[in-house]
């Protein structure tokens, strides 16, 4: 579904198309609900957050000054409510251990990922992903997925943008680490 | 030219870009919505219900009319109740006035701006009273 600019529907809610929400909602959902699920580990309450994000970024539309992305605004909402739930209910973040990340060659990744199909490609990027510790998966998505700038991340995120440097910096040598570890696995399955 | 970081940024871009974005369940935006429209029905209805309008005002006129009156009395120091009245009550309402304008002087704010403070933090905690009955707040002082 192709979607016009964000402002356009938020000058139609304010001018009273309440319905005119609906688009906003369906063009966002899919990244609050994934960035809930990532810090929550839960389906439930992910929907739950995702879902209160929305009515309480509808309420206060109006105070909405456009200074920034409508995007930025509502990722860094669902963050800070995922993030104060997870508070709440006391849960449990696992954060895989990456210390030991294995010295790899990026033009070597590159060759095998290459000689691999999508689907395969896929299944290594979704395993990964989800081994990230809920910030760095953040991080990620925002900065690969979305393609947000430092800058908006680190509004998101609420750290300084040479925080988000770094930690882009480091979460990238570990998924490199990681996808290339998963690359010899497989090569080692194949082989043996 | 294309350097190692840009190229290495490429890679992971194009492989994240190829990653599976959970989805909530089908129904997620008519839920937001219906939500949306059952919270915004019952405020309106009491927002603009004849009943809330009424009492709101017939409470500020009140509290204006009070703090007036009690200005007036105070600074013009005005004998309410004619000199053979005087049940029990008068010369305690008396000495409330007296003590009342005493104070005002003695913290050398005139009693008009006292009387205005006064009317305003009224009408403030009226008003925090009224938003929590209609909007059904849980705390008193939460919007």
């Amino acid at each position: 579904m192709n979607f016009q600019s964000d402002n356009f529907y938020i000058d139609k809610v304010l001018n009273g198309d309440v319905n005119a929400y609906a688009s906003l909602v369906d063009k966002h959902k899919n990244m609050i609900f994934s960035i809930a699920l990532k810090i929550v580990r839960n389906r439930e309450d992910a929907e739950e957050i995702a879902q209160d994000v929305f009515v309480k970024v509808y309420q206060s539309l109006v105070t909405f000054k456009k200074e920034s992305k409508f995007s930025t605004w509502l990722y860094r909402i669902v963050y800070n409510a995922a993030i104060s739930k997870t508070r709440k209910k006391n849960l449990e973040t696992t954060n895989i251990n990456y210390d030991i990340v294995e010295s790899y060659s990026e033009d070597e990744i590159n060759v095998n990922l290459n000689r691999l199909d999508d689907d395969e490609q896929k299944k290594i990027i979704n395993t990964v992903l989800k081994k990230l510790n809920p910030e760095d998966y953040l991080l990620v998505t925002l900065y690969y997925f979305e393609e947000k700038s430092v800058d908006e991340i680190s509004e998101i995120a609420n750290i300084s943008q040479s925080n988000v440097k770094v930690k882009l910096f480091r979460t990238r040598k570990k998924l490199y680490g990681e996808i290339q570890r998963l690359i010899k696995s497989q090569h080692k399955e194949i082989y043996l | 030219m294309i350097n190692g970081k840009d190229k290495s940024d490429n890679l992971l871009k194009t492989l994240v870009q190829k990653a599976d974005i959970e989805s909530p369940s089908p129904n997620f935006t008519d839920n937001v919505m219906n939500q949306i429209h059952a919270e915004q029905k019952p405020s309106t209805q009491l927002v603009d219900s004849s009943w809330f309008k009424s009492y709101f005002f017939l409470i500020v006129a009140g509290i204006a009319a009070v703090s007036y009156a009690i200005y007036y009395l105070v600074s013009n120091e005005v004998s309410v109740f004619p000199g053979d009245f005087d049940p029990i009550l008068i010369p305690v309402f008396g000495k409330i006035l007296l003590s009342l304008k005493e104070m005002f002087q003695s913290v050398q704010v005139s009693s008009f701006t006292v009387v205005i403070i006064i009317a305003v933090i009224g009408l403030f905690i009226i008003d925090r009273l009224l938003r929590k009955f209609q909007a059904g707040k849980q705390t008193y002082f939460s919007f």
